[in-house]
């Protein structure tokens, strides 16, 4: 608990110094959402200094940046200029669908990896851990971006599965369990896109932590012992290089963030994607601060829980 | 086969282990010959050091002998027994008979379990025992390698190096092998826990009659473990014999090599107490 406890205050802080280098860097960035409007003939610029002024936008940085905490703890995250609505709102159900993409794009990544890679380092040099190496660096040169544009593509020529959004337009008339089939149809692109750019650096890292621990004398120990070699692979093997995958399991939430926010936006996703670009794109300084604070909520969430695991799984971590 | 004494538990006929590797930019293939035609014989609860300088092969014959490595022709008799002809199931029952003890303890114990249950393991995999049984089990054996009963619940992390080789002999001894093979496996401790591990030993090898080889690199060792000596060079056998005919008669000059520099190791503590004194 008391390391629990002393990650928690130490993720306070990194979320905090976070906020506030956001807050700084937006806005020593040149323009604001008002500056279109000066374009525009039929707005008079009193009409745009009032509006900045009600919007508190000529405060000095610090007070805005009090204001924002002021919000943030009633979880509005400031007002969204674009929307003309608190951010939080905004923010929560894309946060919901980002979570849900990321989360099964993970799980389905992983579940590959884990199998693929051990299964690699087992059969060193043969044909499977050749078929995986050709694949894990052919997936490594090829642009997220355009693997992403592929799968679109595929999907629009085959016609199986949805090429975006999350739901049909009929979504609302069907029945639960069609629904439950139409939100899986709609799921399976972006999240197999997610999953097949973040697999080859997963795969490599399972399996050349595998090759090292199989090299390992406790395993030819275990091997002189006549243990089968399933029980070595998963219960001696992938237990022992589980230290530097679950390091890896909080580091690929960043990875897998930052790849979602283009498959979103490629593939309609409802997400968290397009709503940050829409939103840098028309400078809504609140919404951009809300996705970034977020994202890295998630990502702090990812790494505390890759410490916990690290501290459950490895006993030199508890001595320590 | 041809006829064995009947006192010998290992017979090596023509052991050869090749390794081939890929050079690092060229990606041309290379052969290793690890160990070349090379032929032995263990008599049954003896005490054998293997001996050589560094890549001679010793740990390659080690492996081959405690069946982690196939080697690549060759004939190893086990109990008048060609374990090299048997298939994998055949070979279980042969895997119990014969363990090996590594060098580095830390390494070789699975830093995830705890003692009782790195004991247990190997029984789980080879008797048909109950958990109680099992754990009745690990408890005597550690009483026998001198650890107390509480440290049954401790991880390999939490032993010191001396403890964590008395560990992993006893994980070794847990299936009651008949023959040991330690790979330096004493070189790293410090004298006290050298001797009371060798004292262990010779108790097991009076009581159950076991058969110990220890892999060597160097003969002033030898001399304390061992009534048999094997001299390797070069992935063969050079000289083999009673330690004292080795020590007083060596004929090979690897053998003689290694006995100047064993002479001058006893030597030079008195050179230098000799010189100290002015």
């Amino acid at each position: 608990m008391k390391f629990l406890g002393r990650r928690l205050l130490h993720s306070g802080v990194i979320l905090l110094a976070i906020s506030f280098f956001a807050f700084l860097l937006l806005r020593s960035a040149p323009g604001d959402y008002f500056d279109a409007m000066r374009m525009n003939p039929r707005v008079s610029a009193e009409t745009v200094e009032n509006l900045r002024a009600q919007y508190g936008m000529n405060h000095s940085f610090l007070v805005r940046y009090a204001d924002w905490m002021g919000s943030l703890a009633k979880g509005d995250m400031g007002i969204s200029l674009a929307y003309g609505t608190p951010v939080g709102p905004l923010l929560w159900p894309r946060a919901r669908n980002t979570l849900m993409l990321t989360g099964s794009a993970m799980i389905l990544s992983w579940m590959l990896a884990v199998p693929l890679g051990v299964w690699s380092a087992a059969a060193k040099g043969g044909w499977l851990d050749r078929i995986c190496s050709l694949f894990t660096s052919t997936l490594l040169v090829i642009p997220d971006l355009l693997v992403f544009l592929l799968l679109l593509l595929m999907a629009v020529r085959t016609g199986w599965l949805p090429s975006g959004g999350m739901t049909s337009g009929n979504f609302a008339d069907l029945a639960v369990w069609q629904k439950a089939g139409d939100l899986a149809l709609h799921f399976a692109l972006p999240a197999l896109g997610l999953a097949i750019v973040s697999l080859p650096l997963l795969l490599r890292h399972v399996r050349s932590a595998m090759v090292e621990v199989l090299d390992s004398p406790f395993i030819r120990a275990a091997r002189g012992h006549g243990i089968p070699r399933s029980r070595i692979l998963w219960r001696f093997a992938l237990p022992a290089a589980s230290n530097p995958l679950i390091s890896l399991f909080g580091l690929s939430i960043a990875t897998m963030l930052s790849a979602s926010l283009i498959v979103e936006v490629i593939l309609s996703w409802p997400g968290l994607g397009p709503l940050i670009i829409q939103a840098i794109l028309s400078r809504d300084l609140n919404v951009v601060i809300g996705v970034v604070m977020l994202s890295s909520v998630f990502l702090i969430a990812g790494n505390l829980i890759a410490d916990v695991l690290l501290f459950v799984s490895d006993p030199r971590i508890r001595v320590e | 086969m041809t006829t064995l004494a009947p006192d010998t538990l290992v017979s090596i006929r023509d052991l050869t282990k090749t390794y081939v590797q890929r050079r690092a930019f060229s990606g041309t293939q290379f052969t290793i010959e690890a160990l070349r035609g090379l032929n032995l014989e263990i008599r049954r609860a003896s005490t054998l050091a293997l001996v050589g300088e560094s890549g001679a092969g010793k740990s390659t014959l080690a492996r081959c002998l405690g069946l982690l490595e196939r080697p690549s022709a060759g004939e190893i008799w086990f109990d008048r027994v060609n374990v090299l002809a048997l298939d994998r199931r055949q070979l279980f029952p042969v895997r119990r008979r014969i363990q090996l003890v590594f060098q580095d303890p830390a390494s070789a114990l699975n830093s995830g379990m705890t003692a009782a249950e790195i004991l247990e393991e190997p029984l789980l995999i080879q008797y048909d025992l109950t958990k109680a049984e099992r754990h009745r089990r690990a408890l005597d054996l550690l009483d026998e390698v001198e650890l107390p009963a509480s440290s049954a619940e401790k991880r390999p992390l939490d032993f010191s190096g001396g403890q964590r080789q008395r560990l992993a002999i006893a994980r070794a001894l847990m299936l009651r092998p008949e023959l040991l093979i330690l790979d330096e496996a004493l070189s790293n401790l410090d004298l006290a826990t050298r001797d009371s591990i060798v004292d262990l030993l010779d108790a097991l090898q009076a009581e159950q009659g076991l058969t110990l080889v220890h892999v060597l690199h160097e003969l002033r060792l030898a001399s304390q473990l061992a009534s048999d000596v094997a001299v390797m060079f070069d992935g063969q056998i050079v000289e083999h014999g009673s330690a004292d005919r080795l020590f007083s008669r060596p004929e090979h000059p690897c053998t003689r090599a290694l006995l100047r520099g064993f002479r001058s190791s006893q030597e030079a503590p008195e050179a230098m107490h000799v010189e100290a004194l002015g």
